[in-house]
């Protein structure tokens, strides 16, 4: 008879519970190394491309590549070329490529001002083209903080020397601003001097407008007189336009019975003048017939013996010639 | 008896008939206007009305162009250049001369020639062109062979001359000026005498020799006041004035000029007048 019984019901089944117990273990493992490999892309179809910097700065392996702010890509590697040029390849899902056409540019982005940098691919504009296995992009490094630092502080400084030399300038006691603020004392002292001197002035030429009131007071009394006396000639004035008023009528009625002899006389005139129309004109037709006449009867006189001989001929003669005849001289 | 004085009755009666009968050298109308024309011109030069006188003398020429008398013609153009000349447009008169002396088809005499040829000289002595008044002056000479302006025409060379600096030549025309009026009186004037005169006169002032410029200047300044010539007086008494400041005698000087200004004055010479004050100033 045995102590112990050779078979134990609780370690029924054992085996079969072990092995699923390592299977199951064995699945977690596989899933979890599936996983971590879907994780890091490892089934994501891929290519590679690269650019060249003339610099690492701020480029690191697993740096994330982004397009248009998605991430598409990683840094892979990076490594320096024999002219010391770095290059620089990037691992960008294929999906992605057709987005990133081959003239496309690479650049080195920071997220935010202190943030992370990131490589970020500009888009070319050749659309129809786009980046091929192993192809090279151009890079280009934007300006981050450090460079903006820089040019400010190369912007403030010439500033700040110009500040420096016009404080200098403010305290050097021979300075013009210095000099200036010592004029502009000295001025505003002249200008008090000035303020007494015309405060005196004007206390004594109050005396003397007091003196000159005196004067026009005098002036204004005797252009009153004067007023005076123009209103008296004024009152004769309109005496004589009284007078002439009076007499106006009667002068005019005079000069109309002088313009009615006048008429008179006119119409005489006419009358006259239409009587001697008939006639006047013969008579002077026959005058200047008559004048005719007696200038015939010279000229025939003129021509005979002895009277021809009596009278000049008229004849035509030069102004003689004179050695001394100027301009502006009569002989 | 009686027979002869009836005779001589005829005799007489027919050469008073024949007398009668006889006619005057007659001008025709046009020239008659133009001849009336050109005295009243001379009226209006001789009072000083020098652009009437002028107006004158061109309707004159106009006339005469029109009949084509060439003396007429020469005689007005002649005298509307002197009238410009006087008037002080010297441009007008050059214009009138040239018009004249230009080859025509009516043929210029010699001695008209002359006369436009000495008006020209005359015109560029105004101008002080010393050098076209001698040219023009040797044309003159050139046209007039004893023409009746010889001495006039060679007192202006003389002038010239003595514009030019000659002063040489310019006594030795007034000498030939003065030896042609002497050789042939008719042709000489008492006027042309003067002014040969006062250019030998100018000419030694000139030459230094202040005695006989002197003695000269005084007899052409009695010559023109004989003739009652307010301008060559004037001209003699400034000149007797230069000499007798180049003498050094300044109070003489100065009377002959106070007399000059007098004269001048009293003809309405104005600018003569301004010459006078001027040289009195100068003291």
């Amino acid at each position: 008879m045995s102590v112990f019984s050779e078979h134990d019901a609780r370690f029924e089944g054992l085996e079969p519970r072990t092995g699923l117990f390592v299977a199951i273990a064995a699945l977690i493992v596989l899933a979890t190394i599936v996983g971590s490999l879907i994780k890091h892309d490892a089934f994501t179809p891929t290519m590679r491309v690269s650019f060249f910097a003339q610099s690492a700065q701020g480029i690191h392996k697993g740096m994330s590549v982004h397009l248009s702010g998605f991430r598409i890509g990683t840094v892979q590697e990076l490594s320096i070329e024999p002219d010391s040029r770095v290059k620089v390849v990037l691992v960008l899902e294929k999906k992605y490529a057709g987005l990133v056409p081959e003239d496309s540019e690479v650049g080195l982005s920071k997220e935010g001002l202190i943030g992370a940098n990131f490589i970020e691919i500009e888009p070319g504009n050749n659309k129809t083209r786009s980046v091929a296995e192993e192809g090279v992009l151009t890079f280009y490094r934007d300006i981050d903080f450090s460079d903006m630092a820089k040019n400010l502080r190369d912007k403030i400084e010439p500033i700040l020397a110009d500040v420096k030399q016009v404080t200098q300038s403010i305290n050097d006691p021979e300075g013009d601003i210095r000099k200036t603020i010592a004029n502009v004392r000295h001025a505003t002292a002249l200008v008090a001097e000035l303020a007494q001197q015309v405060n005196q002035l004007a206390k004594r030429s109050e005396g003397r407008v007091d003196a000159i009131a005196g004067k026009v007071d005098r002036v204004l009394d005797q252009t009153g007189a004067t007023l005076e006396r123009a209103r008296g000639a004024l009152d004769t004035a309109a005496r004589s336009l009284d007078t002439v008023d009076r007499q106006l009528p009667a002068l005019l009625l005079r000069l109309d019975q002088s313009l009615k002899n006048v008429e008179s006389v006119t119409a005489d005139a006419r009358r006259l003048s239409s009587s001697l129309g008939d006639d006047l004109p013969l008579a002077i037709r026959e005058g200047r017939g008559l004048v005719e006449d007696a200038h015939e009867i010279v000229d025939g006189a003129k021509k005979t013996w002895p009277i021809r001989n009596l009278v000049p001929t008229p004849g035509q003669k030069a102004l003689p010639l004179d050695s001394y005849d100027s301009s502006g001289s009569a002989r | 008896m009686r027979r002869a004085l009836t005779i001589a009755a005829c005799g007489a009666a027919a050469l008073l008939a024949c007398a009668c009968a006889g006619t005057a050298p007659t001008q025709n109308r046009t020239e008659q206007q133009a001849a009336a024309l050109n005295q009243r011109a001379a009226r209006a030069f001789e009072q000083g009305d020098y652009p009437r006188a002028a107006a004158l003398y061109e309707q004159a020429l106009r006339l005469n162009t029109g009949v084509e008398n060439t003396e007429g013609i020469a005689v007005n153009a002649l005298s509307l250049a002197r009238a410009h000349q006087a008037a002080g447009d010297a441009a007008a008169a050059h214009r009138v001369l040239d018009g004249l002396l230009a080859d025509g088809p009516l043929p210029l005499p010699p001695a008209r020639r002359a006369e436009a040829r000495a008006r020209k000289a005359q015109l560029y002595l105004d101008a002080n062109d010393a050098a076209r008044a001698l040219d023009w002056s040797d044309k003159a000479l050139a046209s007039c062979a004893g023409c009746a302006a010889l001495p006039a025409i060679q007192t202006l060379r003389g002038r010239s001359a003595l514009a030019a600096g000659d002063h040489a030549a310019a006594l030795d025309w007034a000498s030939r000026a003065l030896a042609a009026i002497g050789t042939n009186p008719g042709s000489g004037n008492a006027g042309e005498r003067a002014n040969a005169l006062r250019l030998a006169g100018e000419a030694r002032l000139a030459r230094g020799e202040h005695q006989a410029a002197l003695a000269t200047l005084e007899q052409a300044l009695e010559l023109d006041r004989g003739l009652g010539l307010p301008a060559r007086i004037f001209l003699d008494l400034m000149t007797l004035g230069r000499i007798q400041l180049a003498m050094g005698n300044r109070a003489a000087a100065r009377d002959y000029f106070s007399r000059a200004r007098s004269v001048s004055v009293a003809a309405n010479d104005e600018a003569g007048a301004r010459a006078a004050s001027r040289a009195i100033e100068g003291f």
